[in-house]
Order: C-alpha cells, then structure tokens, then sequence
C-alpha cells in the first residue's frame, strides 16, 4: 500500500495489465509459485521495461529514481529489447509451440502494472513510465505490501496452443485461472475455473502461501483500499481513485478534510441508483450484498476517522474466520466473470474484519 | 466534392487527431483534480502517453490473428473520420451523401466488427471477453439508436444532413426530440467504450480487448476510441442543435464549439456514473429505452403530420 501512495506521489499510474507496464515493482520475498508467475508476467512486459524488487519502505524511493534512470537508458533498453525480439515477435513464423512456454501459457493473464505518467519533473518530459507492481507472497494475512496492485495470473489456459477450436460452439468450455496477479484481486487467491462462455461451471479455490511480512497499517486506510478496489472493478474508477487519494493521504497522515471528503464520496456511492441497479442481486460470501459491504467499509472508516479515540469498530478478531476456499467456490458457482470478480473483491484484503451491521453514523 | 474539398479533406484526420487530443487532455485534467495532483500534470497525459507508447515494442501473442488485430486497432480512428466526413460545416460538407443519416449508421455497425476483432485477434481470454461483452452491449444500444436516428429524418423529411440541418432554422431538434438525443449520446458513449459502458475494457476482466495491446496498436485503439466520442459528439450538432447556425461566428466555428459542448457533458458521463454491468444493460435497453423512443418517434411523426412539416 505504501508502494501504491509511493506511486501516486511521483505522478505515476498503476497499469492494468503487462502489455500496458513499463516497470514491474514486487514488494517482499515472492515464494516460490508466485516467482513463477512475476518471471512470466515480466515476460509480456514490452520493452522499454524495468523491473526492481524493494524489501523495506525506505527502500522505495531510492528504486523509483533507479525506474527513471533505467528506463531512459538508451543503451541499456536496446540491448534488452534485441535480445527479446524473437521471442515476442516470431509466432508468425513458427507455430506457437516453437515459442518460448513461458510466454505461451501465460497468453492470457494479465499482470499488474501501473502506468505512470512522468511527473512534473523537467527532465522527464518525453519519457512516460509505467510502473507495474506485483505484490509478491507476503501476505501472512491476505496483504502484502503492494498488495492490490494490479496483477494477473497466469492461467494456465489450456487451449493457448492456438489450435484450439475456434468454431463457436466447441469453444465454449475453457479453462481459467483468476488470479493470483489481478487488479482488485486478493495477491494469495488463485481461482481455477472452468468456464461455460463466461459463466463459471466449476471453480476450484486454492490459497497460495506467502513467505513475506505484512505491513502495518492504519485499519482506516485497509478499508478505503478496500473500498477503492472494489470500486475498481465496479469500474468506476474517478470514485475509486478519489477512495485511493484518501487512502495515500492517511498513509502520509495528512489527513486534511478527509472526513470531509470522506463523506462525500460515502454519499455519492450510496446515492448512485446505477451502481444499486448494477450490483443488485450480486451477494458474497456470508450473504451480504456487494453493495451493503462496501457501504459497511465505508461507514466504518467514516466512523473511525470523525472519532480516532473511539474507533469501536473495524478491529481485527480472529472470531470471524476467514472465508475458505469451499466458501468461496460456492459463492461463485454459476456467476458470470463479473459477478466472480465483485464477490472476490468483496472479501476484502482483512477477511478477519468484524464489521458491525446497522446503523453506526 | 470541389478541388478545394479535396485538398482540405486531408485536413479533416488532423482535425479529429486536435480534438480527440483536447478531449483527452481535458479529461486528464479532471481525473488529475479528483486524484488531488496538478493540473498540468493532467494536462500533458495524452502527450506524455502518446510518447511513451511511440517509446514501447509492439508485442503480439502466439496464435494471434495478427492480421484482424491490427486492421481492427488501425481502424477504430478510421471508422471516426469517415463519419465526420458527412457532417456538415453550415453550407459546405465534404460528403454530401443523400443517406448521410445512413452513413452514421454504417459506420457504427464497422465499429460492433473492429471491437471485436480487437477481442478475437489477441487470442487471449479476457480480451475475448471484453469482445463479447462489446457485441451483448451493442445489442443493447443498436436498435434504440437507429430509431433515435430515425426522429431527425423523419422531422425533417430527409436522410440528407444538410436538410435534417436546414429543418432546424426555427427550433432545434433537441427541444422537441430529448429523448432521441438522449439515447443518441447514450449510444455515442456505448460505442466509444467510454464511461458507464466501457464494460470491453473493463477493469474486472483486466482491460479486456486493450489488455494484450502495447506500442503503437494500443496508441491508436486509445486515441481512436476519443476521435469515436468526437465524432459522435459531433454528429449530434446537424442532427440536434441546428448545425452551424449560431450569431456572429462562421459556421464551422460554431459546429466545432457545439461538439466541444456535447463532449464535455460526455466526459462529465463519465465521472457521474459507475460502469453498469453488461448483462443488465440489455434488460433497461429493451424494456424501458426501446418504446421510450418508438414513442418519441410517434410524438414526431404526429407533430411533423399536423404540422406539415418541422417545427
């Protein structure tokens, strides 16, 4: 999260795939199955490309200044980009299986990344970046530190061969992995799902272990990430990005007006009959709606910022267990891709949340 | 066409490429005023963006129908100045086609191929996806929109724009046609992918058709996608708001000024409403907007009966 205002603060933007990156950023040590997926993610980002690991916030600001030196290393950027050719460029030539398989089966995930515009600064004015994160396996509890960036996953999409059947009707089963690497998506949630058009015939729910630590902090701004990745996929992204402003200013405890703010955008959601209209019907694991867990996360951290003493809500108690993957997989049986990614992102990163229902305003 | 129309017609892709760029800019400055950061910063987004994707490799999948992806990201720009060409500037157009209404209308149907080739060609599943979900949402908005364009012909008696436009001299066609302008924006939004119906390039399905595209092709599909706004904003004015009529100014300032108007109420779509999901867009399209429209062509039809003509 710390990476994400780091972003913001440089005058970057996260990307929301590897094709749209300039720059993977992985936060903590990846384990092992998740390394796997960052190398291939890192294998469809275009050049120019960078690509740099930071363990510590401190660290961070020193490895952005590296991204803008790097990316407009001339010499640098060329070497890697002919040494590559090949491999992004040949599939004309050669069937798909002379390609390397990394890049094959990960045909169709999507990485994270952020696209930065160049900040202000003079000296970057013809160079835009981007910055692509990916969250790596610290998540002893479902967070790591980058934690939502956009990622995807590689999925292991039987059919990316390019032989597959391409006459409509045979086409219909796929198979496809959600995540870990998804934008909004939980970083140690991988979803395999076989797929009836875009309709979830079957899922199967796995947990991938994470090596890292977790960082720390303020509950408040863990709901507003929330909130602001469940926006994301809502796709109403100037409501989200307004919800990920706020996040960053409480993270920099510069907290002006943001109960203020705060209220507004918790009112605007609340007001808008397309996003009711939209979500209706759609409900997560527990039986809560999408819409009511979003206005709950937001409530709660209206509550907690207009009263910091207080804060009687929103603590973490191991009380409420967190999803499992049989809960998970039952909640997303026979939902359409979009309802599976607004149920997943209404887990949340801290499933262990208790949230009070009624009214607490 | 004169000889004239001919040497300034190459200057219409210019035209399209200023404004799609002012469009995109001006929304840079409003997402940079939500996000808290500079202005300016907002500002030179589309440039510094255009830059960076002119910077960064093409990239291409194996299986990749290489062909239909490019021909589909090359044409969505494409497709936007061949419908601005039929818009007339006051007295003068380009193309004076008899069924200029038509034209529009064509040149929409290229728009439900190009987005869907740019999901089929990549070979990935979420830009299929994203194709798909274009297809079910053009679904939605196609028949509400060729009856939105009926209203203005049928006011006017013509398919030609210079007539829709010349009908007009009294009241505008808005006035007495709210609800076929309105569907009409709607349907500009839906088939530029932008704001409450951008579902194709959701953020749920990773980008969807734009996901595997980098370089040059993403360039063109981002940039074509504003030049479609603009030239659906600027159909509306012929078809709406009288045209180039206006005090004062020539006529092509005010058609320009006129779209510059309707596309910021665009940009301002976007920031209002969420993104409405595409399998309820089909529901509201055909239960509420369908009769909603075939009555306000039943409004028209009667007035333009009693009337002997437009208003």
């Amino acid at each position: 999260m710390n990476a994400q205002a780091a972003i913001a603060s440089f005058g970057w933007v996260e990307a929301t795939g590897p094709a749209d990156a300039d720059v993977l950023l992985i936060c903590g040590s990846p384990g092992p199955d998740l390394q796997e997926l960052i190398d291939a993610v890192w294998e469809q980002i275009p050049s120019p490309r960078y690509r740099v690991r930071v363990d510590t916030e401190q660290s961070l600001d020193e490895a952005f200044h590296t991204i803008r030196v790097a990316l407009q290393d001339e010499t640098l950027q060329h070497a890697d980009a002919r040494t590559r050719r090949l491999r992004l460029d040949d599939n004309r030539g050669p069937l798909p299986a002379d390609t390397p398989t990394g890049h094959t089966e990960t045909s169709d995930d999507a990485g994270a990344g952020s696209d930065t515009s160049p900040s202000e600064s003079s000296s970057m004015a013809d160079t835009d970046m981007a910055m692509d994160m990916s969250s790596d396996g610290d998540m002893g509890m479902g967070m790591d530190m980058g934690m939502d960036m956009d990622m995807s996953g590689p999925a292991g999409i039987p059919l990316a061969g390019g032989g597959e059947d391409r006459d409509g009707l045979e086409m219909d089963v796929t198979h496809l992995s959600l995540g870990p690497l998804l934008p909004g998506w939980p970083a140690d949630l991988v979803l395999h799902c076989t797929l009836h058009g875009d309709v979830i015939a079957d899922a199967r729910a796995e947990r991938l272990l994470g090596t890292g630590h977790s960082e720390q902090l303020p509950e408040c701004a863990v709901l507003l990430d929330d909130a602001a990745r469940l926006l994301t996929v809502a796709g109403w992204e100037p409501a989200a990005h307004e919800l990920a402003g706020l996040r960053n200013s409480l993270l920099k405890s510069a907290n002006t007006h943001a109960t203020s703010r705060l209220r507004r955008v918790t009112a605007q959601v609340r007001r808008s009959r397309t996003l009711r209209w939209s979500l209706k019907n759609i409900t997560t694991v527990g039986g809560t709606t999408v819409l009511d867990r979003l206005l709950e996360w937001l409530d709660t951290a209206l509550a907690i910022l207009s009263n910091p003493a207080a804060a009687p809500w929103g603590h973490r108690s191991g009380s409420v267990p967190a999803p499992t993957p049989a809960d998970i997989r039952l909640a997303v049986l026979g939902q359409e891709i979009a309802a599976t990614r607004l149920i997943v992102a209404a887990l949340g990163t801290q499933s262990t949340y208790v949230i009070p229902g009624g009214a607490h305003e | 066409m004169s000889d004239g129309a001919f040497v300034l017609v190459v200057l219409v892709p210019v035209v399209v490429a200023v404004l799609s760029a002012v469009t995109a800019s001006a929304n840079g400055v409003l997402d940079a005023r939500t996000n808290g950061a500079q202005l300016r910063t907002g500002f030179a987004v589309p440039f510094q963006e255009t830059a960076r994707l002119l910077r960064q490799q093409r990239r291409t999948l194996p299986g990749a129908d290489s062909l239909l992806w490019r021909i589909s990201s090359a044409g969505i720009g494409i497709a936007a100045v061949l419908k601005v060409l039929v818009i007339p500037l006051g007295g003068f157009t380009f193309a004076d086609l008899p069924v200029g209404v038509v034209w529009f209308n064509a040149m929409d149907v290229l728009l439900w191929a190009l987005w869907w080739l740019l999901g089929w060609g990549a070979n990935s599943s979420w830009s299929l996806i994203g194709g798909y979900r274009f297809l079910s949402q053009a679904l939605a908005y196609e028949i509400p929109l060729m009856f939105a364009l009926t209203a203005p012909a049928i006011g006017a008696g013509s398919l030609r724009l210079l007539t829709v436009q010349t009908a007009q001299t009294h009241v505008w066609f808005v006035v007495w046609m709210p609800v076929a302008f309105l569907v009409f924006a709607a349907s500009v939004v839906a088939f530029a992918s932008w704001g409450p119906f951008q579902t194709a390039l959701g953020a749920d399905i990773t980008g969807g058709v734009l996901l595997e595209l980098s370089g040059i092709d993403r360039l063109l599909v981002t940039g074509g996608r504003y030049a479609v706004l603009v030239a659906g904003a600027g159909f509306s004015v012929p078809l709406f708001f009288g045209g180039g009529a206006g005090p004062i100014l020539p006529a092509g300032v005010w058609v320009v000024l006129k779209t510059c108007l309707v596309l910021a109420g665009l940009l301002t779509v976007r920031r209002l409403f969420p993104t409405v999901r595409p399998d309820r867009l089909a529901e509201i399209a055909w239960v509420i907007v369908v009769p909603l429209t075939l009555l306000q062509l039943a409004v028209v039809a009667v007035i333009v009966g009693v009337n002997g003509g437009a208003l």
